[in-house]
């Protein structure tokens, strides 16, 4: 198991374009991954789930992943919710 | 009707009203649950189909929609929910949908408002009811909220104007209107139930009016946009008809025509007066009319067309705007200055009195023509004098008439044809020679005063595209020698019944 912690950056935090791009991106590996928010579970696979965080600007989330592509799944998923998903920081 | 909204991107425009309605009605629907991944496959096909092509951030936007359905959570959420996929996705989506609008966040909010009509869709696609979406080109779609695809198909499909109910600023398909630059009004309420009793919609940066006469003649003569200027009397006599005009989306239509007079006031009565705005407007007019000449009017604010806004005065017209409002005087002189790129405006200014006002305004424009409205005695008496300081000459007859008779032109007693108007006129005409003079005031858009002024030899009027056909008409069937002997009788005439009773008979009989 890997995982690492992140802020959000990104002005608006995770709404429905971040969102859409992170279930991309969790789609493209084997492995089972998880995002966390004081204690709430969402599937990175789904992005009805990742939604359901509504997870602001300034919140901490943990990225855990579990699988053969497990580090290479957490550190895109982190790259680019610190880069703030390309839009207003 | 007139309705307030937020502008999304503002802009002028008009056209027909189409109406993307939402079936909200789906009781009594049966569909097993074992159908639901085949029917989330099937709609993600359809709604890729449609991004097809399409710039990446769309296809993000459709594949937020795509990837909602196919996430896990969502699918077991609906299999929990009994036996009829109807049913089961109107109660899952209903639920994220208020789940999403209690968070109180406003991009929650646009997301719960369109998955409302994300779900109306998806239900009509699982019935094999989904509309397709023929909308009409120029037309102005009217809807509660669009789904992504709706917004998709709309932006394809040329259309000039949207106006919408819906608050969510920030949601997909408010986003892709934006992006497209396609002028939007959201937060327009109860647009759509409104707009089913109407045919036509102006927009107007934060204001919709919907509307069943305006445009009616578009209807009726189809070629407007392809008529000459020019119309020919039986004999062969020239008149040429120009347009007055208060919306500036009104040149959208009439390309042939010159601008006789447009009025701005409009433009004050909406607060659009930074320099900058009204550059923009006087810009896509003269663009849009080019090589056409754009006749515009300094803003006739004053006595009793004083706006609440402004302090009551005594003044009107240019004597407002040169003794009490100098900075609207010269914020509108700049920004028609720095429209007129084309070389294809021209300055009309109103109320004017004395020479001394003339000069004035030609002190602060050089290159563009000037003309004065003719509509108070004092101008049109000493018309000739003015001869050196303008380009030409605009006669308003509603004015003119009132400070003539020195009467209202609301009372019973008013007399439109009075003997002295008539003289009035023809005696400014006659002094004009050889400037250009028209006729833009309403009794060139009646048919009595329409053949009066056309017998006099004025050959140019200005008049409203709703009467343009029926100018034509009345036009077409003059000559010379019925023009000549309506124009002897008026000059002759002791009285206005007398003047009155000439035209009616002339008008019978053409």
């Amino acid at each position: 198991m890997y995982f690492k912690k992140v802020v959000i950056v990104n002005k608006l935090g995770i709404h429905a374009r971040p969102a859409t791009k992170i279930s991309e991106i969790a789609n493209k590996f084997v492995s089972e991954i998880y995002i966390e928010k004081d204690g709430m579970i969402a599937n990175a696979k789904s992005i009805l789930g990742i939604l359901m965080l509504v997870a602001s600007k300034g919140t901490e989330l943990m990225i855990r992943a579990e699988g053969p592509d497990e580090i290479e799944a957490v550190e895109s998923i982190a790259k680019i919710i610190e880069e703030g998903f390309g839009e207003e920081i | 009707m007139k309705l307030k909204g937020i502008p999304v991107v503002r802009g002028y425009t008009f056209g027909e009203v189409f109406i993307i309605d939402t079936n909200e009605e789906f009781e009594g629907i049966e569909v097993p649950i074992e159908q639901l991944e085949a029917l989330i496959s099937g709609y993600t096909n359809y709604l890729l189909e449609e991004v097809e092509g399409m710039d990446e951030k769309y296809k993000e936007y459709a594949k937020f929609y795509i990837n909602l359905l196919k996430s896990p959570s969502f699918i077991s959420s609906v299999k929990s929910k009994g036996n009829n996929v109807i049913k089961a996705i109107s109660l899952v989506i209903d639920e994220l949908s208020n789940n999403m609008l209690s968070l109180n966040d406003e991009h929650y909010k646009s997301i719960s408002d369109e998955l409302k009509f994300f779900k109306n869709e998806f239900l009509d696609f699982i019935r094999g009811k989904i509309d397709d979406l023929k909308i009409r080109e120029n037309s102005i779609i009217v809807a509660k909220n669009l789904t992504v695809r709706q917004s998709l198909k709309v932006v394809k499909s040329n259309i000039r104007g949207a106006i919408l109910e819906t608050f969510a600023l920030t949601s997909h398909p408010v986003l892709i209107l934006k992006d497209k630059g396609i002028p939007t009004i959201i937060g327009v309420e109860n647009a759509v139930n409104i707009a089913k009793n109407y045919k036509y919609a102006i927009l107007n940066n934060d204001e919709v009016e919907f509307t069943s006469q305006a445009l009616e003649l578009e209807i009726k003569s189809p070629n407007i946009l392809h008529m000459s200027d020019e119309i020919e009397t039986r004999d062969g006599l020239k008149v040429k008809i120009q347009l007055n005009i208060d919306f500036p989306a009104e040149v959208e239509n009439v390309k042939n025509f010159d601008i006789g007079l447009f009025r701005t006031e409009y433009l004050y009565l909406n607060g659009i007066i930074s320099k900058s705005e009204q550059k923009d407007i006087y810009e896509y007019m003269s663009e849009k009319i080019y090589p056409k000449i754009l006749t515009i009017r300094l803003f006739d604010l004053g006595e009793d067309k004083v706006p609440i806004s402004l302090e009551s005065t005594s003044v009107r017209g240019i004597r407002y705007l040169l003794h009490y409002n100098r900075e609207l005087l010269n914020r509108q002189i700049s920004a028609i200055k720095l429209a007129n790129k084309l070389k294809n405006i021209r300055i009309l200014i109103p109320m004017v009195s004395s020479i001394e006002e003339v000069i004035q305004v030609r002190k602060l424009v050089e290159d563009i023509d000037i003309g004065i409205m003719v509509e108070t005695p004092s101008s049109a008496l000493i018309t000739d004098r003015f001869k050196k300081y303008v380009q030409f000459f605009s006669l308003g007859t509603n004015d003119l008439s009132q400070y003539t008779l020195a009467i209202n032109r609301n009372d019973i007693s008013f007399q439109q044809f009075h003997p002295s108007i008539f003289r009035l006129i023809y005696y400014s005409f006659s002094k004009s020679k050889p400037k250009p003079f028209s006729v833009c005031g309403d009794m060139a858009s009646s048919d009595l005063g329409l053949i009066a002024l056309i017998s006099f030899g004025i050959r140019i009027v200005s008049i409203p595209i709703s009467y343009i056909s029926r100018a034509i008409e009345i036009i077409e069937k003059l000559d010379k020698q019925t023009l000549t002997q309506i124009s002897r009788k008026i000059i002759t005439a002791y009285r206005e019944e007398e003047i009155l009773k000439c035209l009616n008979y002339y008008l019978d009989i053409l």
